[in-house]
């Protein structure tokens, strides 16, 4: 029994080895501009955007494809929206309304 | 409440109405008041009675069909909460052809905005500040404006602006700027690029220091003014049509380029203009614009330092020479600086600065030398200097310095002296309490001030200039239908 549990245990290791844990990067809107102009991700990864400023912001992602967007809605300062990037590929991200609030994201 | 106000404005008007019938011909006294005029202490309580119905039926800001479609409150775009002067953001807000949005359906995008006054001179103005209006402390109706400001398509944005001018008593299509905007990358950098078709000269520009949007934002038009001024400087606003292509790259260099073309007479007076108030053209007039711009201290420091440049053949107004041409050249410098206190804040406080230099040449026709008897080439430089400190969006206070010297010739300039030299300051404080993100009444922005200009020279004269200095103190409201 000792000896089936360490196995068990060893396989369950090696798994979380084998397969990297999901990052999660936040990226802050701060004085009407993001605060990094660009980001690499592996599929899979988020990014957090807050609203440090005072007045109400919306992110809107681009890509990968040229029609594929996604609209993350009106956001309120203080809140935070969050983004799965599931797909590989060049992402712009945006502000609807603060078109310099803006950044790059690269999926591999 | 808008059974309120009309109830108050019909009992305001009544009896001016009845009074009328009654009075002379306007031959008989030539300095008959006007309606609006005749209104007198009665308007402020009218124009009252008109913002409470609009601020609980209507949601407003200033310009306040902008403020909706992106969700900012007024502060956003505007140093001091209430236009003309631009942040950072309204700047780029404008350069993105007033497209920017939050999505959702807002509905046409038509403002309205008054502008209300009351103007002391130091010495009254024999024969009355304007026709209908006393020699001096006149109550008036400066403007009421009607835009349509905002999206029109996805890439395309527009302002429209319509006047009532209560001291001239007509309407006029006022300025008009209609935008086609694209993005994209050039040399690896971002790149912006737009058309614009509009009807002034730098009406387009996004920097308060070129001379439509300059410093002041409003001004009186009962009180006394230089009589000399460059085109560039309003000379062809509402009088010609033009349209232009600019592009910004990597948020560091503009550039401009428009082709102007003047509205013939007939033209002018369909759209509201009294064609010989001003100067005159049918001709093409390019114009040109470069500046480079810098941010620097996590977005606290904004500054931008350019040029731009005009030129047409124009027959100046009010029959300065008797009719004849004078082709104008306008070449100038800007530059303006801005420092934000806590960019994250759009309440925090701001200094900001402007400064332009307009050197104008003249030269008159060849038919106009002989029958003027005025030199052939002239030259006018206007200087200007302003600067404001805006406490929390909500008290800003601006001095301006400003100079306009030229060539001395008694056949061309209307002065008495024939000298177009005016210099003077413009002292103002403006009150804005709304129109920030905390805001009690969210449907309605306001703008109270008091300007103060004093000359130090005017046309040419050194002599008691101080009776043409004046105070004015004006009532600015805007609101969203």
């Amino acid at each position: 029994m000792p000896t089936r549990f360490a196995i068990a245990i060893a396989l369950l290791l090696g798994l979380v080895v084998a397969v990297p844990a999901a990052t999660t990067i936040t990226i802050i809107q701060r004085r009407l501009a993001l605060d990094r102009a660009s980001v690499s991700l592996t599929r899979g990864d988020r990014l957090n955007f807050s609203n440090d400023d005072d007045v109400i912001h919306n992110i809107h992602i681009f890509g990968p494809g040229s029609e594929e967007s996604a609209d993350l809605g009106l956001q309120k300062p203080g809140k935070m929206l969050s983004y799965k990037f599931d797909k590989a590929g060049a992402y712009r991200v945006r502000c609807n309304i603060h078109p310099s609030v803006k950044m790059a994201v690269t999926v591999n | 409440m808008r059974n309120m106000f009309l109830d108050l404005l019909r009992r305001t008007i009544t009896p001016q109405t009845r009074a009328r019938a009654g009075t002379l011909p306007a031959s008989v006294d030539r300095r008959r008041p006007s309606f609006l005029h005749r209104l007198g202490w009665r308007l402020p309580s009218v124009l009252l009675a008109a913002l409470l119905a609009v601020a609980v039926t209507a949601p407003a800001l200033a310009v306040p069909s902008f403020a909706i479609q992106t969700g900012q409150p007024c502060a956003a775009c505007h140093i001091g909460a209430f236009g003309p002067q631009l942040t950072p953001y309204g700047r780029d807000f404008k350069l993105h052809g007033y497209t920017a949005n939050d999505g959702k359906d807002h509905g046409l995008p038509l403002a309205f905005t008054t502008q209300t006054s009351f103007t002391h001179t130091q010495q009254p103005q024999p024969g009355g500040a304007a026709p209908g209006f006393r020699d001096n402390d006149n109550f008036a109706v400066d403007q009421l404006s009607l835009y349509y400001a905002g999206k029109i398509a996805s890439d395309v944005g527009g302002f429209i602006e319509l006047n009532y001018d209560g001291v001239a008593q007509k309407a006029a299509l006022n300025n008009v700027d209609i935008r086609y905007v694209r993005e994209g990358q050039l040399f690896g950098q971002d790149v912006l690029w737009g058309i614009t078709v509009n009807n002034n000269p730098t009406v387009q520009d996004p920097w308060n220091s070129t001379p439509a949007w300059g410093f002041p934002y409003n001004q009186s038009a009962l009180a006394p003014t230089p009589t000399a001024s460059t085109l560039v400087d309003g000379g062809l606003g509402q009088r010609v049509v033009g349209v232009g292509l600019y592009t910004l790259w990597n948020d560091f260099l503009y550039l401009e380029s428009d082709l102007y073309k003047g509205l013939d007479a007939p033209t002018l007076a369909a759209l509201g203009q009294v064609p010989g108030d001003g100067d005159q053209t049918i001709s093409f007039a390019p114009y040109a614009r470069v500046a480079v711009i810098k941010d620097w201290g996590d977005k606290k420091n904004h500054a931008e330092i350019g040029a731009y440049g005009l030129s047409a053949d124009v027959v100046p107004g009010g029959d300065q020479t008797l009719g004849f041409g004078v082709r104008k050249t306008d070449m100038a410098l800007d530059a303006s600086y801005q420092y934000i206190s806590d960019p994250s804040k759009v309440t925090s406080d701001r200094l900001s600065a402007h400064t332009t230099y307009i050197h104008e040449t003249g030269k008159l026709s060849l038919d106009g030398l002989a029958l003027t008897g005025a030199l052939p080439d002239h030259w006018l430089d206007t200087m200007r200097f302003d600067v404001s400190y805006s406490f929390a969006a909500t008290i800003t206070p601006s001095v301006q310095y400003f100079r306009t010297v030229g060539t001395p010739d008694a056949n061309y300039w209307t002065t008495p002296n024939g000298s177009p030299n005016s210099d003077g300051m413009i002292l103002e404080v403006a009150y804005v309490p709304w129109g920030k993100p905390d805001s009690p009444f969210p449907n309605i922005n306001v703008r109270l001030a008091v300007q103060y200009i004093n000359y130090f020279s005017f046309d040419g004269s050194y002599a008691n200039v101080s009776k043409n200095n004046s105070f004015y103190f004006s009532l600015w409201t805007a609101m969203k239908f």
